[in-house]
């Protein structure tokens, strides 16, 4: 070791730098993960933390509060709240995954594509634009309308809705990097479009969609839990936390844990993936420093 | 007018009585074109050019004399929205310009190489300099193993000598100086082994003055063991007196001046070539004045050409006639040395002028 010049020993080689990871995780990531964290945990072993079934109808048991053999109570057909929380998560996660998953496709295929190609712009670039017009829940309740109520279409209209966001934020980081020195330099040793995109220019648009998407899926979950509300959404009796809320809301002065779950729930999922956007953002770029609420 | 001088001897920028096929880029009657508001404004002009196999080649002139656009001609690279829109450039006897975008990646980085000015931007930020040394190979050799890239990138650097090649193969472009990211440049320009001609566009004007030494050093002899040509484009006489074995100088978008080194800086013939020579600073001049000696004004603006030769307002030697009335054609006055100049002929000896400089 003693024979290296400084600069280039071992261990400053070793970690993957493929992200920057410039500072110690941001405390709001990471309050953020720690609240998801149980969440998905929840969704996964649903099967094991609850033994009740969340359709099974009990009619003498309707509207009993809290007690230890229904931790959250049951609500007015008698079903344990606390089994349809646990279920109801999976479709949280489920609308959540799917639909961001889907936006990540479609919005960097796009994106990339109206970045690059002038003629593709103009047509993604309207499309995208006329998308956004609109006020994002009013649109999807039109979509849900015209496509029906299930859970895979309330996946396809989150998707509708949010691929222009992302459509944007990889435009423009194709956009910024496509005349840069490096690009050129690729392009000078016979390295084609594809890779130039994919491999060159992508991954500086990581670090922003990222961020992206985790917004995303929080709003999936905020959308799907608002349409399940309206009826439009999860179609009853699968226990959507938005449906839950709806049918509470007849009972909200008699049994105040209908209501008070399901939406300490949303807003849980809501809040931990907005800090966890709100931490990534914070981390991929040092130059932007929020003032978080952390 | 000035009837174009009769071509006995090739085309203007051939070497020494060369044949045809001998060869190893012939660029004829080239014109790239950028549209402008008031119409196209033409960066390089009717421009004849070859380089020989083996050969280093200085291409000189002021920035903004249409250097840079002819090297990335050659690689089908000119950037939009300006155009080739005449000419050829002929490559071990294809022409590039009518060679579609697929086979031209394939030549790219493989038979011809650039390398930019800008080592310091001209890596990817975000990935180690084996990585992208290795990704030229991924390209061009599609069949090669990842740890025979990680070999022939380790051994490549050793080659341009990169110490410690295992080390520096992991790190990232910001870890490392401006040298050897230059290094790493022409690392990735050759890598590929099968370079035939390698553009070289300022390799240098980004270092210091003892790194672009060792640079020089490197091109030659990199040149040598590979025999390859070499297109080098500086603006900076001294590179080419060290390294090239021919010169062609370039004025707004034309060549004004083609010869060999040797008598190019013997005898140079242009006035503007004359002035690239008295800007250069030299010991044992001792200039009274404080203020080094330039060619007075800049490049003209090449959208609004006045008529006549385009060099006429700087030039020390005008005369209303024939300079402002004509364009002057490239004359060839001797075997391999060609002028753009009406008054080539009339011109005092440059020797005379070099002591008019040393009394001064």
């Amino acid at each position: 070791m003693s024979t290296e010049p400084i600069g280039t020993q071992s261990e400053k080689l070793s970690p993957p730098r493929a992200i920057a990871w410039h500072q110690r995780a941001n405390p709001m990531f990471v309050v953020g993960v720690l609240m998801l964290t149980p969440l998905i945990l929840m969704a996964i072993m649903a099967p094991f933390l609850t033994f009740l079934d969340p359709l099974s109808i009990n009619a003498p048991q309707k509207l009993l509060p809290p007690s230890w053999a229904h931790p959250f109570g049951t609500d007015h057909f008698g079903r344990d709240v606390l089994a349809r929380i646990v279920y109801g998560s999976q479709i949280s996660l489920r609308v959540g995954i799917g639909s961001t998953i889907l936006t990540a496709l479609f919005g960097i295929f796009l994106g990339v594509a109206s970045g690059w190609y002038h003629w593709a712009d103009a047509i993604i670039g309207r499309v995208s634009d006329s998308l956004m017009i609109f006020p994002g829940f009013v649109l999807a309740i039109m979509i849900m309308a015209a496509i029906g109520p299930s859970e895979f279409n309330v996946i396809i209209s989150v998707t509708v809705l949010y691929v222009p966001r992302v459509i944007r934020t990889v435009r423009a980081s194709v956009i910024e990097f496509r005349g840069a020195e490096f690009v050129e330099a690729a392009r000078t040793v016979g390295a084609g479009d594809f890779r130039l995109l994919f491999l060159h220019i992508l991954p500086k648009a990581a670090g922003p969609v990222m961020v992206q998407l985790s917004f995303g899926f929080a709003w999936a979950i905020l959308v799907e839990a608002g349409l399940s509300f309206l009826g439009l959404g999860t179609p009853p009796p699968t226990p959507s936390w938005g449906s839950m809320i709806a049918d509470a809301r007849d009972f909200i002065r008699s049994a105040w844990w209908l209501i008070t779950v399901p939406g300490f729930m949303i807003t849980l999922a809501v809040l931990s993936l907005n800090l966890i956007g709100d931490g990534l953002r914070d981390m991929l770029d040092p130059r932007l420093q929020s003032k978080g609420i952390l | 007018m000035t009837k174009p001088a009769l071509q006995t001897n090739g085309s203007p920028g051939t070497s020494d009585d060369s044949r045809a096929g001998e060869n190893l880029l012939e660029i004829v009657k080239l014109e790239v074109r950028f549209p402008d508001n008031t119409g196209p404004v033409t960066v390089i002009d009717n421009l004849d050019i070859t380089i020989g196999h083996g050969e280093i080649l200085g291409l000189v002139g002021e920035s903004g004399c249409g250097k840079s656009m002819l090297a990335r001609s050659i690689l089908g690279l000119v950037p939009p929205p300006g155009k080739v829109t005449k000419g050829k450039i002929v490559l071990d006897g294809v022409d590039l310009l009518t060679t579609d975008e697929a086979t031209m990646q394939d030549i790219r980085g493989n038979k011809v190489s650039i390398i930019l000015q800008e080592p310091m931007t001209s890596l990817n930020p975000v990935f180690t300099i084996g990585n992208q040394m290795a990704e030229v190979l991924a390209i061009h050799c599609p069949d090669m193993k990842r740890r025979e890239r990680r070999a022939r990138s380790v051994e490549m650097m050793e080659r341009i000598g990169i110490q410690y090649p295992e080390n520096r193969y992991d790190q990232y472009p910001h870890e490392l100086s401006g040298g050897i990211r230059q290094r790493v440049m022409i690392a990735i320009a050759l890598i590929c082994g099968n370079v035939r001609l390698l553009v070289a566009d300022e390799p240098t004007t980004a270092l210091d003055v003892t790194i672009q030494a060792q640079i020089l050093e490197l091109f030659v002899k990199l040149q040598a063991e590979t025999q390859m040509a070499l297109l080098l484009i500086t603006h900076d006489l001294g590179v080419i007196a060290q390294t090239a074995h021919r010169v062609a100088v370039m004025y707004a978008g034309r060549l004004v001046e083609i010869s060999d080194v040797g008598r190019l800086f013997e005898k140079p013939l242009h006035p503007y070539t004359r002035g690239l020579m008295y800007s250069l600073p030299r010991a044992g001049a001792r200039p009274r004045k404080s203020h080094m000696p330039a060619i007075p004004g800049t490049v003209p603006n090449l959208a609004d050409l006045p008529p006549g030769c385009p060099f006429y307002d700087r030039c020390e030697y005008r005369q209303q006639q024939p300079c402002r009335e004509a364009m002057p054609q490239l004359e060839q006055v001797d075997r391999g040395r060609w002028v753009r100049c009406h008054r080539w002929h009339e011109l005092p000896q440059f020797e005379v002028l070099s002591a008019r400089l040393d009394r001064r």
